[in-house]
């Protein structure tokens, strides 16, 4: 059994790593070390490119304008799109658009009107509101917000967290309680415009990073048309939960992109650096520790990319999916640290992207799914029988 | 003012002690205007101190000069500078006078409070 990539891949593969080292990392020699995005000329300029070379918009289907790339592809050109020091939480500064509110592909004609096709143009920008500060892991059972039935309206009350873009976006995708009985099956994907009355960004919540940062929002009376629900009333878990299983798969493979770039830094550095009459590559806890980095990656590498397979074969993904998350959101980690261990005090100073990628790679382990919930995921599937077709070779 | 810290006037002594540090800052004139807020990032070569004492010199050289400032010390300057700069709109509906400035960066998101939604935020970063 051989990983390869097709001609088609290969070639997209070299023109993202020539358009990254060429365009992207240049630029980022006199940006601010936590810079999120781009001067204007520099952006309207990249964006152009992206759109010429069809990977704008890579992951939406052709039939609205995107590039309809296959998760597999999408994997391997994330790898190389976040090799630059913003390339956990601002990849590419955003140059190559999004995957634009993937839940609204099948909405009716007038809510892609007013909201998918202007955010696909870059013209709208929405937020994706499902945690709240009662716990983001459970959306089944930690959603209070709620949303009571006013005549043809709806009323939403109550407060997310941890929810990026939001005081910069048109709308939203808020997910609320309908039925408080039926579990799972009591919540509700609804359109919220952010300019709506009753809606606010209470606060931004300074974490770690400064790309991405998440707000704390607010909902007090905000009424919502009953055409604005997404999907069906009822069916906003099943919504939510597809989404976050797939988009840990470049969430994965960005991970391992970044620990492929501190990696190449550490072996560079290990060969030039001398201690005490000797390059650091001599000495036998530095390789041990360049080794380890290795077997991290193409161990993060291969468990994204079987994910990925699965999900573009129709198989079932998500007991994968898990699996690749867990391993590649942990293994970023380790790797960065080696490498700043090896650069020593260089390795913590802004000089490097190191200490940038140590901090975001610290949220990539609570993200889209903490690495707890991912191993219940894993734990379920396994028990249940659904993944005990993996246990063999060939299964 | 945002800043919950003491205003120091802005004399030469002063800016000398401040610290290298990563930070956001504000700036006020004598009428007791905000006229600048601002923020030492990572590619300051002496943190709060050459940020503080560079902005003052330029809002000067505009003739809009600084009677004192005040800072805080914080490793997440950028969001804070967002933060701070949502709070100052969200009260005077504009940004101060010195953000007005060519060559300041103003976040994307700015924009978009200020209503000139764009997605090309001006200045150098």
């Amino acid at each position: 059994m051989e990983l390869q990539l097709n001609e088609a891949q290969r070639l997209l593969v070299g023109n993202v790593r020539r358009f990254v080292r060429e365009e992207i990392v240049p630029l980022e020699a006199d940006l601010d070390p936590d810079a999120f995005e781009l001067p204007a000329e520099h952006r309207q300029r990249l964006v152009k490119m992206t759109k010429d070379m069809g990977l704008h918009n890579m992951s939406v289907p052709t039939e609205f304008g995107g590039g309809g790339i296959d998760t597999t592809t999408q994997a391997v050109l994330h790898e190389e799109m976040s090799q630059h020091r913003a390339g956990l939480y601002a990849t590419c500064y955003g140059v190559f658009g999004g995957a634009g509110m993937a839940q609204l592909f099948d909405a009716s004609e007038p809510i892609k009107e007013k909201y998918l096709y202007p955010t696909l143009r870059g013209e709208k920008h929405g937020f994706f509101g499902l945690s709240e500060p009662s716990g983001g892991s459970d959306p089944a059972r930690a959603i209070q917000t709620k949303a009571v039935k006013d005549g043809d309206d709806w009323l939403l009350n109550g407060s997310k967290l941890w929810i990026s873009g939001a005081d910069s976006a048109d709308y939203g995708l808020v997910f609320a309680r309908t039925d408080a009985a039926a579990g799972r099956a009591g919540i509700t994907a609804f359109l919220v415009d952010t300019d709506a009355p009753g809606f606010q960004v209470r606060r931004v919540v300074h974490v770690l990073r400064s790309s991405h940062y998440p707000t704390e929002l607010t909902f007090d009376n905000v009424r919502v048309p009953s055409t604005h629900v997404v999907g069906d009333v009822g069916g906003g878990f099943a919504l939510a939960n597809d989404r976050l299983t797939r988009n840990r798969i470049p969430y994965s493979a960005e991970c391992v992109g970044v620990a492929v770039a501190a990696q190449r830094l550490a072996v560079e550095y290990s060969k030039h650096r001398v201690t005490f009459g000797e390059p650091l590559a001599s000495r036998q806890s530095i390789q041990w520790m360049l080794v380890d980095n290795e077997i991290d990656i193409r161990t993060s590498r291969w468990l994204t990319l079987a994910a990925a397979q699965r999900a573009d074969t129709g198989k079932p993904f998500r007991f994968e999916t898990a699996m690749a998350k867990v391993t590649a959101t942990e293994a970023v980690g380790r790797v960065v640290d080696r490498a700043i261990q090896i650069h020593g005090g260089l390795g913590v100073s802004k000089d490097l992207p190191l200490e940038r990628w140590y901090r975001e790679a610290r949220i990539r382990r609570i993200g889209e799914g903490p690495s707890e919930v991912q191993r219940v995921i894993m734990a379920r599937d396994l028990l249940s029988g659904d993944a005990a077709s993996e246990l063999s070779i060939g299964g | 003012m945002v800043l919950n810290k003491p205003w120091t006037s802005a004399s030469a002594a002063a800016l000398g002690e401040l610290p290298g540090a990563l930070g956001v800052f504000e700036l006020r004139s004598a009428a007791g205007e905000i006229n600048f807020i601002g923020f030492a990032g990572g590619r300051t070569r002496y943190g709060l101190r050459s940020a503080i004492s560079d902005s003052i010199d330029q809002l000067r050289a505009a003739g809009d000069a600084p009677d004192a400032f005040h800072y805080e010390v914080n490793q997440m300057y950028l969001t804070r500078y967002i933060e701070v700069l949502e709070k100052y709109i969200e009260s005077a509906g504009d940004l101060p006078p010195g953000n007005k400035a060519e060559g300041v960066y103003i976040p994307n998101v700015i924009h978009y409070k200020l209503g000139r939604v764009s997605q090309a935020p001006g200045g150098t970063l």
